[in-house]
């Protein structure tokens, strides 16, 4: 990348519709940065020949007179569970190897649609099941400042390609703060939609009542504009809303003034977060406060139980979308088994990694006959009351502000033989997913050399713009992706 | 992991169920495993009597347009799969 060549999606598409920039130059040096951070295990497919020709195609469009759109020429990265024509889609799973779907997800035909261009699809862990990007058939993602450490999960290749400048933007899936979680250990912005405010058409399957697809950015600007462009109903996602689309980007000017945030106060008075974590959460009460904001300390009692909640329901949604993994439709399937029975278990026992299994084999206990009340219908019903208790307070107040993770980012290997201390590091990120409600990690200032650190901001439903207004005047306020 | 397992029998049962195969070693860690993190799932306590009916949040789902649309191409469905004969796909022999 030269110098001058901007950052950001917002420059970019505004450079490229001005004709100031050539998209096929900005694919041309965004496809040169990946290959320097290929070390990084952050891409699993690319298909430069197509990114170069699409690119080109939108010179021609604007050379032509046609407007190319609000993402024109945007470099886009693509996790590996979103489905894509133009290069495989294996959710990093063996039993997906080589798989091409024959459509497009939704929200890449609509990002491209809108000028953006598919330069890569990311590494992650497999079905996005996992918190550190260490359980795909790829290997792990490695962290940017640090290689020994996980740039955390589960979209964790979309979160380094962009804070290693690859890609000003990455999609990627969040069931319970794969999105988040990542972006906020690799310090960079990234977005989780309220449910139903992105289509799920074409992104593969994990946690059907909890699943959303979200972008991973430098700026909130950037996530405002790409939310704007793949928000929206879908007639192919029953469950995505027809709630109207507002202008994000326009609405960012409207800062955190007038608004009351509420201080998730159990989330920092722990033992169990890393003080940097505490320090940066403190310190965004009192910038909100600055900015305009009335903070007042509140407690979420049910949160206290989202863990299990969460991994009681995810993984029974699991264990029941991935058994059409089964060797027959698609994938790999096990040669020389007799029976129809030995094909799906020896096809599933080969093809799925260890972390997809104990979530398939929990799922489908906290499902089986006997177990069923005592697990999956005790866990939906502390949902609802989560649910219900979180739409009191956000009747009262406007966001909620907690940490996004426990800790920075940690060594490579320290929890995978751990797995509840893994699912715990999702602690903070569940609740927004457990409610269906909106919520964004934005990178805390830092000193030195420190590893990054976030803060998380939730919203009401649909009311996104609040969201993203807040985050805005956090990130004028030094909540920002650092420069390097 | 040491400490407590979930028995044998029920892993099985649950493997089977799963129509998952397990080595030995997978089955004998996912086992302890399992066991920790069902004790902890357990500290949600007992059910409360819940007047309503526990729903997942999909909301109130629109009836589509009733129009016939494209479905996905055939061939290029069948192209996807393991092992396709005569524009069907191939299982093991079911009856003998």
């Amino acid at each position: 990348m030269t110098d001058h060549e901007p950052a950001s999606a917002f420059d970019i598409s505004r450079g490229v519709r001005r004709g100031e920039l050539r998209a096929e130059q900005v694919v041309e040096s965004a496809l040169a940065r990946l290959d320097a951070s290929r070390p990084l295990n952050a891409i699993v497919h690319r298909d430069d020949d197509r990114a170069l020709d699409r690119a080109r195609a939108l010179d021609r469009r604007r050379a032509a007179g046609q407007r190319p759109g609000p993402l024109a020429g945007v470099p886009l990265a693509v996790k590996d569970n979103i489905c894509t024509r133009s290069m495989p889609t294996t959710c990093a799973s063996r039993i997906l190897r080589g798989y091409v779907s024959p459509f497009d997800a939704t929200a890449v035909e609509r990002l491209e649609g809108a000028g953006a261009v598919v330069v890569a699809k990311t590494n992650c862990d497999e079905f996005g099941m996992g918190s550190s990007s260490e359980n795909g058939a790829y290997g792990p993602v490695l962290h940017p400042r640090d290689p020994g450490r996980s740039p955390g999960g589960s979209s964790g290749g979309s979160a380094v390609v962009v804070a290693t400048r690859g890609v000003p933007v990455a999609l990627g899936s969040d069931t319970g703060g794969s999105v988040r979680q990542p972006a906020a250990m690799c310090g960079v912005v990234g977005l989780k939609p309220t449910y139903g405010r992105v289509s799920r058409w074409g992104l593969v399957a994990h946690g059907s009542s909890l699943d959303q697809i979200g972008p991973i950015t430098r700026t909130v600007r950037d996530a405002a504009l790409v939310l704007r462009a793949a928000g929206g109903a879908d007639e192919r996602d029953a469950t995505s809303s027809s709630e109207p689309v507002p202008d994000y980007v326009a609405s960012l000017g409207q800062g955190a003034h007038g608004l009351t945030v509420g201080l998730l106060a159990q989330t920092i008075e722990t033992d169990e977060i890393d003080p940097s974590v505490a320090r940066a959460t403190e310190r965004a009460a009192s910038v909100l406060a600055e900015a305009g904001a009335r903070v007042e300390r509140v407690v979420l009692e049910a949160a206290e139980h989202a863990i299990a909640i969460y991994y009681v329901i995810a993984t029974a949604e699991a264990s029941s979308n991935l058994a059409r993994f089964d060797g027959v439709r698609f994938g790999r399937r096990a040669e020389g088994a007799g029976t129809v029975g030995e094909l799906y278990e020896e096809t599933r026992g080969a093809g799925f990694g260890l972390e997809v299994k104990r979530r398939i084999l929990l799922g489908t206990f906290a499902l089986s006959a006997g177990y069923r009340e005592a697990y999956y219908k005790r866990a939906l019903e502390a949902r609802d009351r989560l649910r219900g208790e979180m739409d009191e307070l956000l009747a009262r107040v406007d966001l909620l502000l907690l940490p996004t993770a426990p800790q920075p980012a940690f060594p490579l290997g320290e929890k995978l033989d751990d797995p509840l201390a893994m699912y715990l590091s999702d602690v903070f990120t569940v609740i927004a997913s457990l409610g269906g409600h909106p919520a964004i990690s934005i990178p805390a200032p830092r000193d030195g050399d420190q590893l990054p650190v976030a803060v998380q901001l939730i919203g009401a439903r649909f009311d996104e713009s609040r969201l993203l207004g807040a985050a805005s005047s956090l990130e004028e306020r030094g909540f920002r992706t650092a420069v390097a | 992991m040491s400490g407590p397992r979930v028995p044998r029998e029920q892993a099985e049962r649950v493997a089977r169920l799963a129509r998952i195969s397990l080595t030995f070693d997978e089955s004998a860690s996912l086992r302890g495993q399992l066991a920790s993190i069902l004790r902890y799932v357990n500290g949600l306590g007992p059910l409360e009597p819940a007047p309503e009916r526990a729903m997942p949040p999909a909301g109130s789902a629109p009836l589509r347009d009733d129009r016939v649309r494209d479905s996905l191409d055939r061939d290029a469905v069948l192209s996807r799969a393991p092992l396709v004969r005569g524009g069907h796909f191939i299982v093991p022999r079911v009856i003998r």
